[in-house]
């Protein structure tokens, strides 16, 4: 296997006469964190959803984890994560038992599911939370639970769509540092956010408007080609712009 | 490691279920009040009820020593005399009187002669158990009759007519239990399961379920196991209560019994799977088994009205309601003490139905959660 874990290849999705994603082609490598960034309605949900499997491109194709998502979505599914901000855990039960449950869901064996769940503690630091309903908690520990319970399997792959809507930058920052250790250990993420400040953790970022990608690279390379004072200018310039 | 992921999603079934405290004491208390408030509806100890008389013979000394031994144990009381039948119809409807004896005329003289008299015992039989109750305390006063006097040795003697007014059919109170433990199980299986899965779409949980690898059949039967157990025991909890404490009847097979509710269950399962594949919300989950599934349990199953009187495109209705099998067939086993085997028409039509139902709601959520094309 290459060492690249995701592979776009013109993908495309049309709803009747719409089309959501259009003639997207880029690579993503191990351990890499790659940034999607586009308004709402711009298509990375729609990416997203092809990339995991749950919708089938209407042209082009894409391998996550070595697998075609068209052919072979089930095993793409088992070896990539998905965490959203908009698609919680479930909020009767504990933290404890979410993470439990999605370890047996994605087929992580007692043993090792319970010294996962264990280290996870260790670095979360979430003893206090863990016998706590996860209806119950604060915004920013749902989201470390849910991206903890992501994680759980090991995923080669891990999906962050919009993963940290309506959380202060404080606990964005927390947050982002876990995302980062996942990388460093040689998970690869690609995580869509509306939040311009989050594209610089990124290694490299993909801007989306009208399901097309308008530019492709390093953030602060981005910025410096097209004269941006910062993440928001650029975007500025690249969505508003129109046309290509 | 399927069969530990299936458990382990059963698992979080029951602990939805158990979490949610308020839920789980309504789906046991209600049944229970229902069935009280049933049994004392049809408590059967009767005194001091009222007798209109109608005595054709107009005194004669028989007739007289009949109506005397009515009020003297405590069981009747004679509250009024009428002259002619047209006074019986009157005399129920105003309902002043529970039973009406009528003494034909010449009745000691033909008491005494061979073939016997006729006393005419009516009974007001819209509260069914009473008036059977009470014409069995009347019928036994006349048999008193006849031992007390010689008329019998002469081949006379007097014999009971009796006659049921305002429920030709004789409509039990029991009648009502299967009714009753139908509408439960429809609101525990079907109304909650298909909450259940509605309210996984509108959480988003169920997102993350079809992004990871268990397969859509694996989360729809998860759903099944819990509900079913919990209508089960509901079930069986209405029927000891009312075996136990109101003397409701069983003839038939037990076995059969349970065989017949256990497929009524999973029929109902099935509906509640099916609405919740069909709604995105839990509200519209909510509307949709409520109207849909609790409303015809009630008009269309014959639990409140006869299937017979309805017109002929009802009555094919009616077929395509799982309650009207069920209740034709607890009917059936516990009332009349059918054979199971008698029964193979309803568990033959509910066993379909379950299987049916489970498997379409099956396909129908599995092609909702594959990826769209």
């Amino acid at each position: 296997m290459s060492d690249r874990n995701i592979i776009v290849h013109r993908l495309t999705r049309r709803f009747g006469d719409f089309t959501a994603v259009d003639d997207l082609s880029f690579d993503v490598g191990r351990g890499e964190v790659f940034g999607f960034l586009g308004a709402n309605g711009a298509g990375k949900t729609t990416a997203i959803r092809m990339l995991c499997g749950l919708l089938r491109p209407s042209s082009g194709g894409a391998e996550v984890a070595g697998f075609d998502v068209a052919r072979r979505p089930e095993q793409v599914k088992r070896r990539i994560g998905y965490m959203s901000q908009r698609f919680s855990l479930y909020p009767d039960l504990t933290v404890q038992e979410n993470l439990q449950l999605f370890g047996t869901i994605y087929g992580v064996r007692r043993r090792a599911l319970r010294e996962r769940i264990e280290e996870m503690n260790d670095r979360l630091a979430m003893e206090e939370w863990r016998g706590l309903l996860v209806g119950s908690l604060p915004p920013g520990w749902k989201q470390k639970i849910a991206l903890a319970a992501a994680m759980l399997h090991r995923p080669e792959v891990l999906f962050l769509d919009e993963p940290t809507g309506g959380v202060d930058p404080l606990e964005r920052r927390r947050f982002w540092e876990l995302i980062l250790d996942a990388a460093d250990g040689g998970t690869t993420v690609l995580v869509t956010t509306h939040y311009l400040d989050e594209a610089l953790y990124c290694n490299r970022t993909l801007i989306m408007a009208d399901g097309q990608m308008k530019a492709l690279d390093r953030p602060r390379t981005l910025m410096e080609r097209y004269g941006a004072r910062d993440m928001d200018d650029l975007f500025g310039r690249l969505t508003r712009g129109g046309g290509e | 490691m399927r069969h530990s992921t299936f458990l382990s999603f059963v698992g979080k079934e029951w602990r939805h279920i158990l979490r949610e405290r308020r839920t789980l004491v309504m789906l046991f208390a209600i049944p229970v009040a229902l069935v009280m408030l049933f049994g004392f509806v049809i408590s059967t100890d009767i005194d001091h009820t009222p007798v209109a008389v109608l005595d054709a013979s107009h005194g004669d000394p028989l007739a007289r020593r009949l109506i005397r031994k009515l009020s003297a144990a405590g069981r009747f009381e004679v509250v009024r005399e009428l002259a002619d039948e047209a006074e019986i119809d009157d005399a129920f409807r105003e309902g002043r009187v529970r039973l009406a004896v009528v003494i034909p005329a010449g009745f000691e003289s033909d008491a005494g002669r061979e073939g016997g008299a006729r006393v005419q015992l009516i009974a007001d039989a819209s509260d069914l158990n009473v008036a059977t109750t009470v014409l069995g305390y009347a019928a036994a006063i006349v048999a008193e009759l006849n031992t007390d006097t010689d008329i019998q040795q002469k081949g006379g003697g007097v014999r009971t007519n009796v006659r049921m007014m305002y429920n030709p059919e004789l409509k039990s109170a029991y009648m009502f239990v299967p009714g009753v433990i139908a509408m439960i199980v429809m609101i525990v299986s079907a109304v909650m399961t298909s909450v259940t899965l509605a309210r996984e779409k509108e959480n988003g949980t169920l997102r993350l379920l079809t992004v990871s690898p268990l397969k859509a059949r694996t989360i729809v039967l998860a759903k099944v196991v819990p509900y079913f157990v919990l209508t089960a025991i509901n079930t069986a909890g209405i029927m000891l209560l009312g075996m136990l404490v109101f003397g409701l009847p069983c003839y038939g097979s037990l076995w059969g019994l349970a065989l017949l509710c256990a497929l009524f269950i999973l029929a109902a399962v099935g509906l509640g799977l099916l609405i919740s594949s069909l709604v995105r919300t839990q509200q519209s989950a909510l509307f949709s088994s409520l109207l849909g599934l609790l409303l015809p349990t009630m008009l269309l199953s014959g639990f409140v009205f006869p299937i017979s009187n309805m017109p002929v495109v009802l009555q094919g209705v009616c077929q395509a309601v799982p309650a009207t099998w069920f209740i034709e067939g607890v009917k059936a086993l516990m009332l009349k003490g059918a054979e199971v085997a008698e029964l193979w028409l309803p568990l033959t039509v509910l066993g379909g139905m379950a299987v049916g139902l489970i498997g379409v709601a099956l396909v129908l959520f599995v092609r909702g959660e594959k990826p769209r094309r």
